[in-house]
């Protein structure tokens, strides 16, 4: 059984749920997806943008070893309309990607630069693992703010999303 | 390398990030571990059994035993029984997938019947597996944002950071 299956199933789940989160904060005002709420990133906005920043700064260090801008420049988008097409355009990004991935690929060792040129070594399929994961945890705090303001976005578990999937609920 | 080894390495990264969380917890009293929070579960204490119980109950399911009941988080030594409770799901994690093998990833696993949405669904436990993964980011990102607001901000619990440590050790 392919480790490739996994990774790419992670990355469904991964995108379904950045959805559902984005469906939610757009029934929030300006003010209030701005407003500071003590998650990592401050506010709604600013976790939904450093989520959106890591997908991309890091499929391009997976894709050509650097990132072309500074993580701190992508994350600084605050405007949902803005967070939603570079989403979008991230997840096309990833599924393209994934979908070209080999298990050879993601056993091998990429070397790659920081945002401050900083070299590093890793196994691919830990950093994929890494965004992934990276992903879950900050929907979960940017879940929290969504709640604090009245707009629960419901049970985001990876069972609901392959139960979904199966039932033909989900693309 | 297999889908069972990253698996491996997540059930591996969810015990180093639990223990995190746990030795964390060792900062606040145990006012403030049962103390109201607007987290998912109420306080870090519920949540810490939310989490502990999850494992165990699918860990039990996994092996066709009979769901033992939920943690308690004990008057006066909460963190504490709970560390003691943590310790024997993380080794029954360890060994049941270090006993598994790639065949046994597929096998058609029963999702409960408590829950309207999952009952009459067969998930292959792969897919089980990582729920429990995923389910413990979620639960202690939460965790971690509630200490925060306690004045006790935790260290990164990012994977790749896990994986460094481990690097290092």
């Amino acid at each position: 059984m392919s480790k490739l299956e996994l990774v790419r199933a992670l990355y469904d789940y991964n995108e379904y749920a950045n959805n559902r989160v984005l469906e939610t904060a757009a029934k929030l005002g300006v003010d209030e997806l701005q407003r500071k709420q003590g998650a990592s990133f401050e506010s709604v906005a600013g976790n939904l943008a450093h989520i959106m920043a890591a997908q991309v700064v890091w499929l391009e260090r997976w894709r050509r070893q650097k990132n072309r801008r500074p993580l701190a420049e992508v994350q600084s988008v605050r405007d949902l309309g803005l967070l939603r097409e570079a989403f979008d355009a991230s997840h096309a990004d990833l599924r393209d990607f994934l979908g070209n991935l080999t298990d050879d690929r993601l056993d091998a060792v990429l070397a790659y630069t920081d945002s401050a040129g900083t070299p590093y070594e890793r196994v691919l399929w830990q950093l994929i693992l890494h965004v992934g994961n990276h992903g879950s945890y900050h929907r979960a705090e940017t879940a929290m703010a969504l709640t604090a303001l009245g707009h629960n976005p419901g049970d985001l578990d990876y069972s609901y999303f392959e139960i979904s999937r199966d039932a033909g609920h989900v693309r | 390398m297999s889908k069972l080894d990253l698996l491996r390495a997540m059930f591996e990264y969810n015990e180093w990030a639990n223990d995190v969380i746990l030795d964390a917890c060792g900062s606040i009293s145990e006012e403030e571990l049962r103390g109201k929070q607007t987290i998912s579960h109420d306080s870090i204490s519920t949540l810490l059994v939310h989490t502990l119980a999850t494992q165990i109950y699918w860990l039990g399911r996994w092996r066709d035993e009979l769901f033992a009941g939920m943690p308690v988080a004990e008057q006066g030594r909460a963190l504490e029984s709970l560390r003691e409770a943590f310790a024997p799901s993380h080794a029954g994690l360890r060994k049941f997938v270090g006993g598994l093998t790639d065949e046994g990833l597929a096998k058609p696993t029963a999702m409960p019947e408590f829950s309207e949405r999952m009952k009459g669904v067969d998930l292959p436990l792969w897919q089980v597996m990582l729920q429990i993964i995923e389910h413990g980011i979620h639960h202690r990102a939460e965790i971690q944002s509630a200490l925060t607001g306690l004045g006790h901000p935790v260290q990164d619990l990012d994977y790749i950071i896990y994986e460094a440590d481990r690097a290092r050790a």
